[in-house]
């Protein structure tokens, strides 16, 4: 592998960190077909040359390739344009897609509990993530338009637990050390004149706009959203930068991202593994098996209910285990699989974006020739374990 | 403004209610008793011995005769006014009140929904967030029992109904306990539900796995870098972060996959009604004492919060949760090992506004009395009888109280035990 090129588990990790999802099968295909061009420009990178995890037929629970469900995901590889396989291509070309932004906005929702009943629902709202991969709009709107729906309304009742929502979550400020501010944003809420944080007011959506433009909410903001992905803490210092930025032009949050992927941070935490939260955890499982994203309604019911558990790992494995029975796609007893090498081998890289270890795949290969084994044995069994619940 | 004051009226008289139900039955009585609407809870059932006068505290500790805690943060934000200051709201707790003791100055402290439950369990009053999804610093009721009293995993419950927030109930951040010692949390309405088991029943039940599956499985798992255990695998010689998965072993995951699945056809899912997720929780909290007999069960209610709209739809939310506690006491009372050994707790996490909002509801945010004391209630086999505590007493305090009764020390609450409570 050349220096400075992505291993299969560094794409998983990243894909699952900016696009929330693994990849699918044919794109990790041709990013691996990618992958041995860019080492040896002769290389006709055909998906499917020896040596290619990704071409081994996948058989299984976890072998349907179902190509329309792969998004985008190239058709055949080898006749693709070389796509990049360095970190900073790579986070380069998620960046740029609506798929980003989508699971941006999600991810926005879900901090702001506007998820289930509270989901928005008007046009104006599910437009947002194409209009910000359009360069329409930047975050800080996006996020106002979020502050100001129905739906927020909604889920924050009264002058109250409105305020306090808006100080804590938009502006970043705790309100026992802001009670004043509580007060006067109430009377501001219930249309009474008053400043503001600091700003003249007399209505709701003052309130919102007074919060907004604390610079305790770029602070925030940027803190939050550096934690989520890079899965650090930011240093006073950069934070102190990036809000500056972000306050001259707030258009300025993807190039933060980027920069945020190409740090010294992001490459350490490519180097750890992280506890998956339940919404990825449900968006790789749906993928992993049956590459294509959740539907909203599968993605919400499962969301809901590991959530509910402090622990859900025993959940997670009911999931797991519905979904592999459900599918049904390769009932055969694992002896009948033909190169039970390769299809190990496939299975750790669609589930855990590594080669097994020798140990693994002599002791693996010689489970499946178990007459009481089948290949969604082995499925389950890496879908349970613990290496998959995290990334 | 003058508290609410309650008159417990004349002691209950009875005999245990324990009529040695299995689960099976107990099940169907529960279904019974919720026929038998706000009264479930009978006024001859009692769950401790008649008591009068409080323990001279130079006499010797009583024999250790409550086994197990139900405590229930009848949360959301309840006014006394509304519980044990009117005339028919809460006529289970006021039966329960009859046999246990009152303490009707309860100060609490509005540090949000999720601080105020959360300082139940710790006994430590710290603000947090309204909508913030962190594990607080202190440790739980149910890390101090786990550790010190070495309970299981299935020893310690949580129901809830509010949603992901509320599973940071299980445990804190605290170096010396944590997830390891946590509960079990199960947030009712997000996982009983009639969409989620409709997506379970699309799927179909699990296959059996014939006892040779099950071999060819585990060799599997043993085959897999760290051997399949939570917490023991790496990827690529990557370390891997901490999660809640400490929280329970293998067996006890198993136990609790299989509850899940049981549950999801036992008809909590179709609970309806303007406090269903409340309800379900309670519902939860009775199955579970029915199934793992656990040592401790806490249920957090939160619907009552609807007040802010609403002053009708609060009041109605009171009376129907009211409705549900009395079933939850009725199946104790109904099971031999659990009736002569279960103490019970409920207490609000805090209240809410004297005055009506604008939209006729009620915010908690006013600082009046109103909000800042709850009416809570403790019934038990060690506790004294139909006696009310004028005492000031505090949230906080059920933390360590809870603790002592089961033989536990909560090292680091600010609470201290309720005062007069043991016979």
């Amino acid at each position: 592998m050349g220096e400075g090129n992505l291993s299969l588990g560094e794409l998983r990790t990243l894909s699952l960190d900016l696009l929330r999802r693994p990849p699918f099968d044919l794109e990790r295909r041709k990013f691996t077909a990618d992958l041995r061009r860019s080492l040896d420009p002769d290389d006709p990178g055909e998906a499917g040359a020896p040596g290619d995890p990704g071409d081994t037929g996948g058989s299984g629970a976890a072998g349907a390739t179902g190509a329309a469900g792969a998004a985008g995901a190239a058709g055949a590889a080898g006749r693709e344009p070389r796509g990049p396989v360095d970190l900073a291509g790579k986070a380069q070309e998620f960046l740029r897609s609506p798929e980003f932004w989508k699971q941006w906005y999600e991810e926005q929702l879900y901090y702001f509990l506007l998820v289930d009943n509270f989901a928005p629902r008007g046009e104006d709202m599910q437009s947002i993530p194409g209009e910000l991969a359009a360069g329409r709009i930047d975050v800080r709107e996006a996020i106002h338009r979020i502050a100001l729906s129905a739906s927020f309304d909604q889920r924050n009742p009264g002058a109250d637990t409105f305020v306090t929502v808006v100080l804590e979550q938009l502006a970043g400020l705790a309100v026992e050390r802001n009670r004043r501010e509580l007060e006067i944003g109430k009377s501001v809420y219930d249309g009474k004149p008053g400043n503001f944080l600091g700003r003249p007011g007399a209505s709701q959506s003052d309130v919102v706009k007074s919060a907004m433009e604390q610079r305790s909410f770029a602070e925030s903001l940027l803190g939050r959203e550096h934690r989520r992905l890079v899965h650090a803490a930011a240093a006073k210092s950069d934070l102190k930068d990036w809000t500056e930025a972000f306050l001259a032009d707030p258009r300025v949050f993807p190039d933060l991202v980027r920069r945020w992927i190409g740090s010294p941070a992001y490459a350490a935490r490519l180097g750890r593994r992280e506890p998956m939260d339940n919404r990825l955890f449900v968006r790789a499982l749906i993928v992993d098996l049956c590459q294509r994203e959740p539907t909203a309604e599968e993605f919400s019911r499962m969301r809901s209910a590991l959530d509910g558990l402090a622990d859900p790992t025993p959940l997670r494995a009911v999931l797991a285990r519905l979904l592999v029975d459900s599918l049904q796609t390769d009932p055969r007893p694992a002896r009948a699989v033909p190169d039970a090498p390769s299809f190990v081998r496939e299975q750790f890289a669609r589930l855990l974006g590594r080669a097994p270890s020798a140990a693994e795949e002599q002791e693996l290969v010689a489970s499946l020739a178990d007459p009481a084994s089948r290949p969604a044995l082995l499925t389950y069994a890496l879908l349970t374990h613990s290496e998959y619940q995290s990334y | 403004m003058e508290t609410p004051r309650f008159d417990p009226g004349t002691s209950a008289t009875g005999t245990s209610g324990g009529l040695g139900l299995d689960r099976r039955q107990l099940l169907g009585g529960l279904a019974a008793a919720a026929l038998t609407g706000p009264s479930a809870l009978g006024a001859g059932a009692h769950l401790g011995p008649a008591g009068g006068a409080p323990r001279d505290p130079q006499e010797p500790e009583p024999s250790p005769r409550t086994r197990r805690v139900v405590l229930i943060a009848f949360a959301g934000g309840v006014r006394t006014r509304e519980t044990f200051g009117s005339a028919d709201n809460v006529p289970n707790l006021k039966k329960l009140a009859q046999r246990g003791v009152l303490y009707p100055r309860m100060r609490s402290s509005n540090l949000g929904h999720f601080g105020a439950a959360l300082a139940m369990f710790t006994g430590v009053a710290e603000q947090r967030g309204i909508r913030e999804n962190q594990r607080g610093d202190q440790p739980t009721l149910f890390e101090y029992l786990r550790k010190d009293l070495q309970f299981a995993a299935g020893d310690v419950w949580i129901a809830t109904s509010g949603g992901a927030q509320q599973t940071n109930y299980s445990y804190g951040l605290h170096p010396k306990y944590g997830a390891r010692f946590g509960a079990n949390t199960l947030d009712s309405d997000g996982i009983f539900n009639a969409e989620f088991r409709g997506l379970v029943e699309h799927w179909g039940r699990p296959t059996r796995r014939s006892a040779a599956e099950q071999a060819a499985l585990a060799r599997m798992r043993r085959a897999l870098r760290g051997g399949g255990e939570a917490g023991a695998a790496e990827g690529e010689g990557r370390g891997r972060a901490a999660d809640a998965s400490a929280l329970n072993d293998q067996d006890s995951a198993a136990r609790v996959e299989q509850y899940i699945l049981d549950e999801l056809t036992r008809g909590t899912a179709e609970i309806s009604g303007p406090n269903a997720a409340d309800a379900k929780a309670l519902r939860t909290a009775r199955n579970l004492l029915a199934v793992f007999k656990p040592r401790v069960v806490a249920v957090v209610l939160q619907q009552a919060d609807a007040a802010h709209g609403s002053f009708n739809a609060y009041a109605e939310i009171v009376r129907r949760n009211d409705e549900a506690i009395g079933e939850l006491v009725a199946a104790i009372e109904a099971d031999r090992e659990l009736a002569g050994s279960t103490a019970i707790f409920v207490a609000p996490e805090f209240g809410r506004d004297r005055d009506l909002n604008s939209r006729r509801g009620l915010d908690h945010g006013d600082g009046s009395d109103d909000l800042n004391y709850v009416a809570g209630v403790a019934v038990g086999p060690e506790f004294r009888r139909g006696v009310t505590v004028e005492d000031e007493v505090a949230v906080v305090d059920l933390c360590p109280t809870v603790c002592s009764l089961l033989g536990a020390e909560a090292r680091l609450s600010k609470g201290r035990k309720l005062p007069k409570l043991l016979a």
